[in-house]
Formats: C-alpha cells, structure tokens, sequence
C-alpha cells in the first residue's frame, strides 16, 4: 500500500516513465528512457553518437532533443537569428551538425562561428569589417579576393604603420575556456621589412594581458626561428591557404561582461613594396 | 549535528528481501518521495519498499545519511569549503562500485526520487562509457540482446552518426 502511495507521489511530481525491470540482476533494461537521457548529457556529441548504434533505448535517448540541447551553447538560437543564410533543421541534433560542419555567418557577413565537434565550444572568425585598421575604414579600399570566406578583405601596402584592432564582448565566448586570437593573412611580394619582429598586444577590460614580439614572414637567420618557433612568435601556414600568426591567448571565464582586446601594431619602411593583405582575426577555443 | 541522537524521530524501512534498517527520520527525508509521504501523514513508521533489495538499500542510507549531515547549499551562503570537498571525496568513494549495483542504486534513487544521488550514478555511468566503442558499452552496461538494433536498423544508425567522426 505503501510503494503504491509513493508511486502515485511520483507520478504526480515528475512524469518519469515506468521502470522496466527484468527478472534478471544488472540487465541495462531497468533503467528508464529519463535516465538514459540523463547519461548521455553527461557525455560528449561523439559519445552520444556512439551510443546511437548500442540499443533501442540508447538509440532514442541519443536522438532526443533533451541530450542535443545539452551539447548546443545556451546561446546558439540568439546567433542562428542573426545568420545571413537561415539555418533550417528540425531537430537539435541537425542543428549542432550544421553548426560544427562549417562556418555560419552572421550580421553583414564578416563575423563567423562555428562549434568544435567534439566539445560544442565556439571558434569564431572576424573579417574586415568587423577590425579596426587605422586607415582602412573605408569599404572602398577592400578587395574581393577568391581565397577568403569574407566578401572582402583588407590590402595595406604603402602605409608606413600597420595598425589592426578588434575585440569581442566575452559573452560571446564559451565560458571556461581558453581561447587563442590568430590574425590571418597573406604577403604579397618579397618583404624584407615583415621578416622584422613586430608588436602583438591583447588586454581584457583594460588590463593588459599580452604583449611580445611576433614576425609576420619567418626571419631568414635559421637561429633565430629556432628561437622564435618555440616562443610561438612565427607564423603558421593554414590549410586554406592564408597564413597565421597568434595575437594572444586569455581565458573566458564564467559569467564575464567585458570584452576582449586582440591588436597588432608595426611601423613600416616606406620603401618596401610589399603588400600584406588581412583576411581576419581567428578566435578558436584551445 | 548528529543524527543518532535519540530523541529524534525514527522511520524503519522494509527491503525486499524483509530486511529491516531502523534511520532517523532527517536521513528518510533525503529522499522527496518518502518526505512527500511524511508530509502527507501517510506513512505509518515502516515503509515497505517492495523493489529495492538490502545490499542497494544499505548503500542508499548510507549516502543519504552523509548527505543530511552535511550543511545543505541553499540554507547560507557562505558554507565550510572543507564540507563541500568532503562532500565530493565522499561521493567518489561511494561511487565505486560495480556496474550492477550502480543501476540498481540509479533504479532505486529514481524511485524514491533522490536528486543528488540520480545525478551521481548518471554521472559515474557516464564516466564509465565515455570514448568506449558501442561493443564496450554493451559489455559494460550488460546489454541484453533482445534490445539490440536490428541489424538493418544498426547498420542504418552507424550511417547517421557517422559526421561526428569525420
């Protein structure tokens, strides 16, 4: 009578399903679809993937929104709103696929995001429009280059200072992680001049956090990179072709309402004919 | 801060197996079922809990006891860090266990509708099936056969999934 009346407290609390227990000790069938649900928020995307093949009830669990909502940033819906190309999937699952497949982009089409697959944190990529280079604030000095993802990007040559700076409010980040900032470029023609070190900067809230020497070209004294390899002050070719170079790294902590500086600053020698062409600024989770 | 003391009213639990286990009534009220019961004066002081075995039963009181004695969350907002951190060195220990009776405790927990210790054994299974291949999990979860995907329907599943490893 007892285990009736709990029962029926039960029921009226919290709609759980009905146990399913077998006859027989330790079979994975006594636990209900609630918690296996349960579980499986506790794991990874990939995890969750796994599981998808090891039963029915795991095949089900693994599909259910419950378990995606989990993996999904708490914030994704405000970013899908403010994507260029609507995002349509119909179920939590698709969507954190869609999301960790490619880049989306968002407002004008020079801010991206993307998730990572395995832990759902959120890289992000700043196209020109989205920087602050000193006399380049004018759309008509960008380039349509068919390398980048952005419609444009940004051409210096012939300036005798270079000076980029963005930031990003640390709401946008995930919380709890660290985060490398990487500007992305090319160099067209030789430069002796980019093969000197130049200035990076970064600072949160105003509090400087960063601020060494990086070299945009590689030096050609094999001693020297040696020394700046390791320091992580030489440049790194990417996959698609652009190259990078670390801006800074800072830690996104829970509940943070400032934002995050990245800059970078070098005077130039007039005489140099090269041009340095900036696609963006690259933010990925570490 | 004790819970022995005797002045203090007792609730006497029934396993399935007719075992009884005499607590106090602050340790019963861990659990939201029992306390529901309690509150709506339809508890008589034994409580006969047709599906939970003694051995699972025994280890339910035990955590339940650690985690009435311990200063709740919510009551002040400043709380002994030395509590908390044995709180968590507790329930690490108590987690390690084997798998069967880890379900069961879940089954149990789930039943009588103990938060804290739904969300241990969750987390504990978890921990135990992460990076593990679907072969593995249904060993260590001792997955019985008749649950299994049909071999269509499993084969059909591995299509699906299989973005998240490109």
């Amino acid at each position: 009578m007892f285990r009736r009346m709990i029962q029926k407290r039960i029921s009226r609390q919290k709609k759980r399903p009905k146990t399913k227990r077998t006859d027989e000790r330790g079979q994975f069938s006594v636990l209900t679809d609630d918690c296996i649900v349960e579980i499986l928020s506790r794991t990874s995307p990939q995890d969750a993937c796994r599981a998808a093949v090891v039963c029915k009830d795991f095949k089900s669990a693994a599909d259910s929104e419950a378990v995606w909502e989990k993996f999904l940033p708490p914030d994704y819906k405000q970013l899908i709103e403010r994507a260029v190309s609507p995002v349509v999937c119909d179920s939590k699952k698709e969507i954190y696929r869609c999301l960790s497949k490619s880049h989306i982009f968002l407002d004008h089409g020079y801010l991206s995001f993307k998730l990572d697959k395995k832990n759902g944190k959120k890289s992000y990529m700043l196209g020109i429009m989205e920087l602050d280079i000193e006399g380049q604030d004018d759309p008509k000095c960008w380039t349509w280059s068919p390398m980048s993802r952005f419609p444009k990007v940004g051409i210096l040559e012939a300036v005798d200072q270079i000076k980029i700076r963005a930031s990003i409010p640390a709401v946008l980040l995930s919380r709890k992680s660290r985060y490398v900032a990487y500007l992305v470029y090319r160099i067209v023609g030789v430069s002796l001049d980019l093969q000197k070190p130049t200035k990076r900067m970064g600072s949160y809230a105003g509090r400087e956090i960063d601020q060494s020497i990086v070299y945009l070209q590689r030096p050609s004294v094999h001693c020297i990179q040696r020394y700046w390899q390791k320091n992580g002050a030489l440049p790194r070719k990417r996959g698609d072709g652009w190259k990078e170079i670390k801006l800074g790294e800072f830690y996104s902590d829970e509940g943070e309402d400032g934002e995050f500086v990245m800059a970078f600053e070098e005077i130039r020698d007039e005489y140099d004919t090269s041009a340095l062409i900036v696609e963006g600024i690259d933010l990925r989770p570490k | 801060m004790s819970t022995s003391s005797s002045s203090s009213k007792k609730i006497v639990l029934k396993s399935a197996d007719n075992e009884t286990f005499e607590i106090d009534e602050i340790v019963a009220l861990e659990s939201q079922a029992i306390k529901n019961m309690i509150e709506d004066e339809c508890a008589d002081n034994v409580i006969p809990l047709g599906n939970i075995d003694s051995k699972t039963l025994s280890k339910i009181i035990e955590y339940c006891k650690k985690h009435a004695e311990s200063p709740k969350k919510d009551d002040n907002a400043d709380i002994d860090e030395k509590a908390v951190e044995d709180l968590k060195s507790f329930d690490a220990e108590f987690a390690k266990v084997d798998m069967p009776l880890i379900q069961d405790i879940l089954m149990a927990a789930n039943f009588l509708n103990i938060d804290n210790l739904i969300g241990l054994m969750c987390r504990t299974i978890a921990d135990r099936i992460k990076g593990k291949t679907p072969e593995e999990i249904r060993k260590i979860l001792n997955i019985n056969k008749n649950d299994l995907l049909s071999p269509e329907q499993e084969a059909k599943a591995r299509e699906e999934n299989s973005w998240a490893f490109d």
